[in-house]
């Protein structure tokens, strides 16, 4: 459970978002294979967009860096500010990027360690969704 | 502390709103495993020099996740720093040593753990140095005081005086004639 504020200020609750599959990707602006990432996440997070909540945490990055990227590289969701990295500590991750797949129950059913693959991604989404 | 209060509030409410099974349930069931699972602090409140001396100890009981072999207490990383503020915050809110270092194996697993834990297999890495020490110097007891032992140590003056008696001899011998 967690609750953290976006780069707008807008407040987002994991509990609230409870009914629906949950992306959370954690990730920087330092990080090359977040940058490779970034444009498999933005296609399908509008893939998705209505189904899936995708969800960015910032790792130990300036928010104004991760602003000035996503202006440049598009967002594929609310990037929110872990500012004490206690989310990171919490979901126990060791680097950028990792990425969690909740289901709409709220249980953490896979983590990808590294960019994830848009085939990956697509199968799992598409799996989350159907059951 | 201000990030420890909102969470036993927030324990506080799940636990008087729908018992502590329901609480620990949807802790776990979100995937964050926090202090629904460590419970109610057991130790009391640290302050000043001895919170800092048990923060570096129990700091430096955990491996820092993204160094190679160094605890989070030697550690200079932003992740290893945010692990241990959040050390510290535990032990000024009167978490003890053993809850805190459940809750971060919570989320790491036992790789949080600079030293494993004796029980079960792991017990091999406590033992098998032991019983190894202890069969080495029982081989090496045991040839030591073995009756006319021929090991290396031995034979070798011996060899070396063979030789020498060798030479000297063929130098009486050059020199007498």
């Amino acid at each position: 459970l967690f609750t953290l504020q976006d780069l707008e200020g807008e407040v987002y609750s994991l509990e609230e978002l409870r009914g629906q599959p949950v992306v959370i990707n954690f990730w920087a602006t330092w990080c090359q294979p977040c940058i490779a990432e970034h444009p498999v996440l933005v296609a399908a997070s509008r893939r998705y967009e209505g189904r899936v909540k995708f969800l960015g945490v910032i790792y130990n990055d300036e928010p104004e860096l991760i602003q000035r990227l996503v202006r440049q590289m598009g967002a594929w969701g609310p990037s929110l500010i872990d500012e004490d990295v206690s989310v990171a500590i919490a979901y126990g991750v060791y680097g950028a990027p990792e990425t969690f797949f909740i289901d709409a129950g709220g249980t953490i059913v896979d983590k990808v360690t590294g960019p994830v693959s848009p085939q990956y991604l697509v199968n799992l989404l598409e799996s989350l969704l159907s059951s | 502390m201000r990030k420890i209060n909102r969470r036993l509030l927030l324990c506080v409410l799940l636990l008087t709103s729908g018992g502590a099974m329901n609480a620990i349930a949807q802790q776990s069931s979100l995937g964050v495993e926090g202090e629904a699972l460590i419970g109610e602090p057991e130790g009391r409140p640290l302050t000043g020099e001895e919170l800092d001396r048990v923060t570096n100890e129990v700091s430096s009981l955990m491996r820092c996740p993204v160094c190679q072999g160094l605890s989070v207490a030697d550690s200079p990383t932003p992740s290893a720093v945010a692990m241990k503020e959040e050390v510290r915050q535990f032990l000024a809110a009167g978490y003890t040593d053993t809850q805190i270092l459940t809750y971060f194996e919570q989320a790491y697993g036992e790789f949080i753990r600079l030293a494993p834990k004796a029980k079960g297999f792991n017990l091999l890495v406590w033992i098998l140095p032991i019983a190894a020490l202890l069969a080495g110097l029982a081989v090496v007891m045991r040839r030591v005081r073995r009756p006319g032992s021929s090991d290396a140590q031995g034979d070798a003056p011996r060899a070396a005086e063979s030789e020498l008696e060798v030479y000297l001899e063929q130098v009486r011998r050059e020199v007498s004639s």
